[in-house]
């Protein structure tokens, strides 16, 4: 892949303004967690909400809030949108992480397999009607996460050639992979038409019955991911290059790309046991930093983590309020503004390309 | 002698007529006396009488006075007799009050497991009750806990049009009855959620874990089903009424199985669900059991899922005697007229809700059923 002077310039001034943009991030993801806090079914306004959070500190005296909204927002609100942040952050961390990795701007979190192994593992659970509680979780996250990691692992087992992993095969095997462990998904909810409704509102992907316990069991393996994968930032850099290029430039070439595949996998597996398959953020979110931000990972891995946390939060409280008293699958909102948003990126980069 | 007989003769005419001139005149003065003190006697008596009259006066004023006294007590014990009247009512109201206190009150914290066989203690009267099923719903209703419900699913349509309620605002709904979400429930603040654990499980859980009393009803069974009534009548202090339904119920059951057991023959029932794809009622549903205890067989009792989907050609296969169906067309659908249940045209429609909801209304169906099955048993349909 050529250098061409006029991206670098592009680059470079996008570096120039990081510091703004990860400032204004951080202010949009604070007004989105105020605004979460301040929609739903009932409207608590910020001064309840301050109240609310002032009361739960011991030395300030406590304020009179009414019990109802302690309880919403403190119960219902408030880990519903750490986890949406959680989840959205995930999802956009691992999607930067593909789409460098494998130099393709379609790459997203669910390409090798992933989305097909969490489906498969949570329909087996729904089906065999497989109930038990493990760590605070139930069966259903604890399988689609343990199908999630099968599958991509079986993905990787695939496309191994020695010590060598090719990009090109961990694509196409994990297309043939997402394609049988479908059609398994969709025989299992042939044979039973009962629990179909169940699989595909899990599939569809919700928030709605978020708990602390949720957030606690996967907080450590959606952090220590991104971390994991924040160390090799520089490295995903130089991948940009070309995988020849970057090894001659110092990456440990298979290393870096087993420990990236192994984080990505652990952090899109535990986004998807707390919250179904949510498409498009791991898709949209990195383009969308990258026109802000520029495509330096050491920036792009936190804008994007901003970025998605508060898109997912905002989604979700789109997904709260539009047909309330019910609720729509956040996973709908996504894809919804997805599809028109990636359509204008489309046509963005045909105008560059043809001017 | 001569002399001295001359000289007295005329003294004593003289002493003789001043005697009786003495005597006439005292006589004289005497009545005059005695007139005079007539008078005074007859004034003195006047007198006495004027007195007398102003003595009778005063006895009369004084008689009216203590008549217009009596009176005036007479009207004051009507008083005090009203007044008495009154704090009896009062008294009885009292007490009526206290002895409601007391029904209240003597709600004993009652301990229950629920059919996901969570155990919850109920410890005070349930006021604002809230169902997440039309089942649900339905059985509040048939134990008399219906007044005490705030908040139903938009598809409970039993005993009662909740939607008209709604739109009135006498009734709250809570959305979908499939995953509802919390935060409606939660804004009704109820102190009795029922729920079922296909279709609110995960929502009972959160509810759970917040202090709510969650009961979940799961009848399969329609043995189980009249169990949930009872579970619900106990939960809401509706315990007798429960009860005397239960019984009645199973009265109804046991009449249908009892002149069922006279019956020559066991027709074959196929019952559609659905007609694209074509979804029959499996093994395990209410659907089977009552066709059973009707007396009839289910052909698809052997399929491997509740709901299986069927192939026409195995309906063919299985020749039923009776089809239950909503489907207008069936008896064009290619092949059919070769099965029993067409070439006889017993093809009945069926109101779905009454064979799928576990409600005490499945007895309906039951007989409904049975009349459909055995006509010569019960008499035509």
């Amino acid at each position: 892949m050529k250098l061409k002077t006029k991206n670098t310039t592009e680059s470079l001034e996008h570096t120039r303004h990081w510091k703004f943009w990860l400032i204004t991030l951080t202010l949009a993801l604070f007004v989105a967690i105020f605004l979460s806090l301040n929609l739903g079914y009932s409207s608590i306004s910020l001064e309840s909400i301050f109240k609310i959070f002032l009361n739960k500190i011991p030395i300030v005296p406590n304020f009179n809030v009414s019990e109802l909204e302690s309880t919403l927002i403190l119960s219902i609100r408030l880990p519903r949108l750490l986890c949406a942040a959680l989840v959205g952050a995930a999802l956009s961390v691992a999607g930067v992480t593909y789409q460098g990795l494998f130099r393709n701007p379609l790459a997203d979190p669910y390409t090798i397999g992933a989305s097909a192994g969490a489906a498969l593992g949570a329909t087996t659970a729904i089906v065999l009607g497989i109930s038990f509680t493990f760590l605070g979780l139930t069966s259903l996250p604890i399988f689609a996460f343990i199908g999630c990691i099968l599958a991509v692992f079986l993905v990787y087992s695939i496309s191994r050639v020695g010590t060598k992993v090719p990009v090109q095969t961990l694509l196409l095997s994990g297309i043939a992979v997402s394609i049988f462990l479908s059609a398994i998904v969709n025989y299992l909810q042939t044979i039973a038409p009962d629990k179909l409704h169940q699989s595909q509102f899990w599939l569809m992907g919700s928030f709605s019955y978020t708990e602390w316990t949720d957030i606690w069991s996967v907080v450590v393996f959606i952090f220590g991911g991104v971390i994991a994968i924040y160390l090799y930032s520089r490295d995903l850099n130089l991948l940009a290059l070309g995988e020849t290029e970057a090894k001659h430039l110092g990456v440990e070439l298979e290393k870096v790309k087993k420990i990236l595949l192994i984080s990505s996998a652990f952090i899109t597996a535990a986004a998807v046991a707390i919250s179904g398959l949510i498409a498009f953020i791991g898709l949209i979110i990195p383009h969308l930093t990258r026109l802000l931000v520029g495509p330096d990972h050491r920036v792009l891995i936190p804008a994007s983590m901003l970025m998605g946390a508060t898109f997912l939060m905002l989604c979700d409280s789109a997904a709260r309020i539009i047909v309330a008293p019910a609720e729509l699958p956040v996973g709908i909102i996504t894809a919804m503004c997805g599809g028109p948003f990636f359509l204008y990126l489309m046509r963005r980069k045909k105008k560059a390309d043809v001017s | 002698m001569s002399g001295k007989n001359m000289e007295t003769k005329p003294t004593l005419y003289i002493t003789t007529i001043l005697i009786i001139a003495t005597i006439l005149a005292s006589g004289y003065i005497s009545t005059i006396k005695i007139n005079e003190l007539e008078t005074i006697i007859d004034t003195q008596a006047s007198k006495l009488n004027s007195y007398n009259q102003i003595l009778d006066n005063q006895a009369e004023q004084l008689k009216s006075v203590n008549q217009r006294i009596t009176d005036q007590n007479t009207i004051l014990e009507q008083y005090n007799q009203t007044i008495n009247l009154q704090n009896q009512t009062i008294s009885h109201q009292n007490e009526t009050i206290s002895q409601q206190k007391d029904e209240i009150q003597k709600f004993k914290p009652i301990t229950l497991v629920d059919d996901a066989g969570y155990m919850i203690t109920i410890t005070s009267y349930p006021e604002r009750i809230v169902s997440l099923a039309p089942s649900n719903t339905e059985i509040l209703f048939a134990v008399g806990a219906g007044d005490r419900v705030v908040g139903v699913t938009d598809w409970c349509n039993y005993p009662y049009d909740f939607s008209e309620w709604i739109k009135a605002g006498n009734m709250s709904s809570i959305g979908n009855y499939w995953n509802p979400s919390i935060e409606p429930i939660l804004s009704l603040r109820p102190d009795l959620v029922l729920a079922s654990t296909d279709s609110s499980g995960d929502v009972a859980a959160s509810l759970r874990n917040l202090g709510y009393n969650v009961l979940i009803l799961d009848g399969d069974t329609l043995n189980e089903v009249l169990n949930d009534v009872f579970l619900v009548g106990r939960a809401t202090n509706q315990t007798d009424q429960a009860t005397t339904l239960v019984s009645s119920l199973r009265t109804r059951i046991d009449t249908v199985v009892n002149t069922v057991k006279n019956a020559e023959s066991t027709p074959k029932v196929y019952y559609e669900l659905w007609n694209d794809p074509l979804m029959a009622a499996g093994p395990r549903t209410f659907v089977s059991d009552l066709i059973s205890l009707a007396g009839g067989q289910n052909i698809f009792d052997d399929a491997a899922s509740q709901w299986p989907i069927v192939s026409s050609e195995s309906v063919i296969s299985k020749n039923p005697d009776i089809i239950l169906s909503h489907d207008a067309e069936i008896k064009t659908r290619t092949g059919w007229y070769s099965i029993n249940a067409v070439a006889n045209n017993k093809i009945y429609q069926f109101d779905d809700d009454l064979l799928v909801r576990p409600v005490p209304r499945l007895v309906d169906a039951l007989e409904n059923l049975a009349e459909i099955i055995h006509p010569e048993l019960f008499g035509s349909h």
